[in-house]
């Protein structure tokens, strides 16, 4: 099954509180893990990696102490000067300055055997783990973030393994700032995997849900708009999706056109949330009496923060 | 009247106590539904209850008599397996709303999700807005009445039963044609609507089924034993001067 919410505000909000109680409100669609992606309210000049310490220690023989000590001599090596670093067991969150290749930083990062990227961005962090909304935020404190925007997801493991890297939201791996979190199954992910490998692309999981993170960013990278993607997106992908993406610009969404998941959008004067189901809404917005409505199958649509404040609604 | 509040509660204590308040009362005021799933599934008496806000999916399913009144919108499978009864839901419904609904009367005062009436047995669908992709697919009975736009497919592989729309309709599903009113036909439309007070509207369209995709052109051995026997039961009666026989033609 799986859950997903997005919101996007027009002036600065508590984006992680929303999407605590969006997914809380639809938990009963993904029991097995729960992520955030969360965007801070203006880029900066700083680089923040989310990585996750994936290494069996006991079996390495290496303590975190020692796998941390190997990631700050590639980092440096790179040429990224780290700022600050903070870990909780196998999570980690590093923070510097980088003016290089970031697909080739992350690929030397990852090249660390047990070492995996959640994120990388001037303004995305994911946080992603197994367990519920309420043991994310209690772990790492998410209901303080403020930003604009950003999306989530709970998850009902069918395709691959329950473990944290397979929890979504999923980064474009490589590219920095963009990240998806999907609701449904891609039957031509082999495909599309294989034509993006062949291209230099590299994947970490065996998810099918990665693909249209990688899949997404490459268009955008070279120069796609966001509407113009999600758009070919609809015939590009095979099988059954209602996925969220989401740039420092803003999120956008696809759904499949034989409508088999489902999507709820809400737009008020302040701001506007997506959901996979209106219970989510409802937990968000609490007592404020909503308007809601299910997108057409087939269709997929943008907000972005500079054009927020005049857009009109979807349909 | 009585009244329950689904706040912070399991659902199935809240079905529980509202299928024993309603053997007791004939008026329940559901609070709170907080667009939670499968609230009021399986009331089968004639109450009345009033859900004040929004319900999840599966509202109102396998029911057989109550009359429902959601005063918010509902998700998916609203009404799933009606046999009897009344309801009404003032803002949209989700995807598969009356899906393999039998008798009864939904109405709709917003719009459909996806295929709605999806393989609907018999009673009706009203929805006073649009209809979203695929509706009334493989229905086999029934009535569903759009009086907004229908988006694609409609009435894909319908079998039987019959869809009137008002609005425009995007495209017809596979095995789906559109059929001349008939006699009869808008006299049946607005007894439906008058059971919720409405009138038809100017230019209704009806959408049948066409009847060949899902027919074979042999007949299975059992079907035509079965055949055989209503024809020789029908040619007996009406020897009796007696056509006291079941009408298996639909027309």
């Amino acid at each position: 099954m799986c859950g997903i919410a997005g919101v996007i505000y027009k002036q600065p909000n508590r984006t992680g509180e929303a999407l605590h109680k969006m997914l809380g409100g639809c938990q009963h669609r993904g029991p097995d893990s729960t992520g955030l992606a969360l965007y801070g309210p203006d880029p900066g000049e700083a680089l923040v990696l989310r990585i996750f310490l994936a290494a069996d220690l006991a079996r390495d023989e290496v303590s975190w102490q020692q796998r941390e000590e190997v990631v700050a001599q590639v980092l440096s090596a790179q040429g990224f000067s780290v700022e600050s670093t903070w870990r909780d067991a196998a999570q980690m969150r590093i923070r510097g300055t980088f003016s290089g290749d970031v697909q080739k930083l992350s690929y030397a990062v990852e090249d660390i055997p047990g070492v995996e990227i959640f994120s990388l961005g001037h303004s995305l962090e994911i946080l992603k783990d197994e367990g519920t909304a309420d043991e994310l935020e209690a772990r790492f404190g998410s209901d303080a973030f403020v930003g604009y925007h950003g999306i989530g997801h709970v998850r009902l493991a069918t395709e691959s393994d329950v473990n944290p890297s397979t929890a979504h939201p999923f980064w474009a791996y490589g590219f920095d700032d963009v990240a998806i979190v999907h609701n449904g199954q891609i039957t031509n992910y082999f495909k599309l995997k294989r034509r993006l490998e062949q291209r230099g692309f590299r994947f970490r999981t065996e998810n099918d849900s990665e693909v249209i993170a990688v899949y997404l960013a490459e268009k955008m990278a070279a120069g796609t708009s966001m509407e113009e993607a999600l758009e070919q997106s609809l015939t590009e992908l095979d099988g059954t999706f209602s996925f969220l993406v989401s740039t420092p610009e803003g999120i956008g969404f696809a759904k499949d056109p034989i409508g088999a998941k489902p999507m709820v959008v809400c737009e008020t004067d302040e701001v506007v949330a997506v959901a996979s189901e209106e219970v989510s809404l409802r937990n968000m917005f609490g007592a404020q009496e909503i308007d809601t409505f299910e997108p057409f199958p087939g269709t997929s649509y943008t907000w972005s923060r500079s054009t927020l404040a005049t857009a009109t609604s979807a349909t | 009247m009585v009244e329950i509040d689904a706040r912070d509660r399991d659902i199935r204590d809240v079905n529980r106590q509202l299928r024993q308040m309603a053997e007791e009362h004939d008026q329940i005021v559901l609070l709170n539904p907080g667009a939670r799933h499968n609230l009021a599934v399986g009331l089968t008496s004639r109450v009345e209850l009033t859900v004040r806000g929004s319900a999840g999916y599966f509202c109102a399913g396998l029911c057989d008599g109550p009359t429902v009144y959601v005063e918010g919108n509902v998700g998916w499978g609203f009404g799933d397996n009606l046999m009897s009864g009344r309801l009404t839901v003032d803002g949209h419904a989700g995807a598969v709303c009356g899906v393999g609904q039998r008798a009864g009367d939904i109405l709709v005062r917003g719009n459909l999700g996806s295929r709605a009436a999806q393989v609907m047995k018999g009673g009706s669908i009203v929805a006073l807005g649009n209809a979203g992709y695929r509706a009334g697919s493989m229905m086999m009975g029934g009535t569903l009445i759009i009086l907004g736009d229908a988006r694609e497919a409609l009435g894909e592989f319908l079998m039987d039963g019959e869809i009137y729309v008002g609005g425009s309709i995007h495209s017809l599903g596979e095995d789906a044609v559109e059929a001349e009113l008939r006699d009869g036909d808008l006299d049946k439309v607005r007894e439906l609507l008058a059971r919720h007070g409405l009138e038809p509207p100017q230019n209704l369209r009806k959408i049948i089924s066409d009847q060949r995709a899902l027919r074979y052109a042999e007949y299975e051995s059992g079907e035509l034993l079965f055949e055989q026997a209503s024809e020789e039961k029908a040619a007996a009666a009406a020897a009796d001067g007696n056509r006291d026989t079941m009408n298996f033609d639909s027309d």
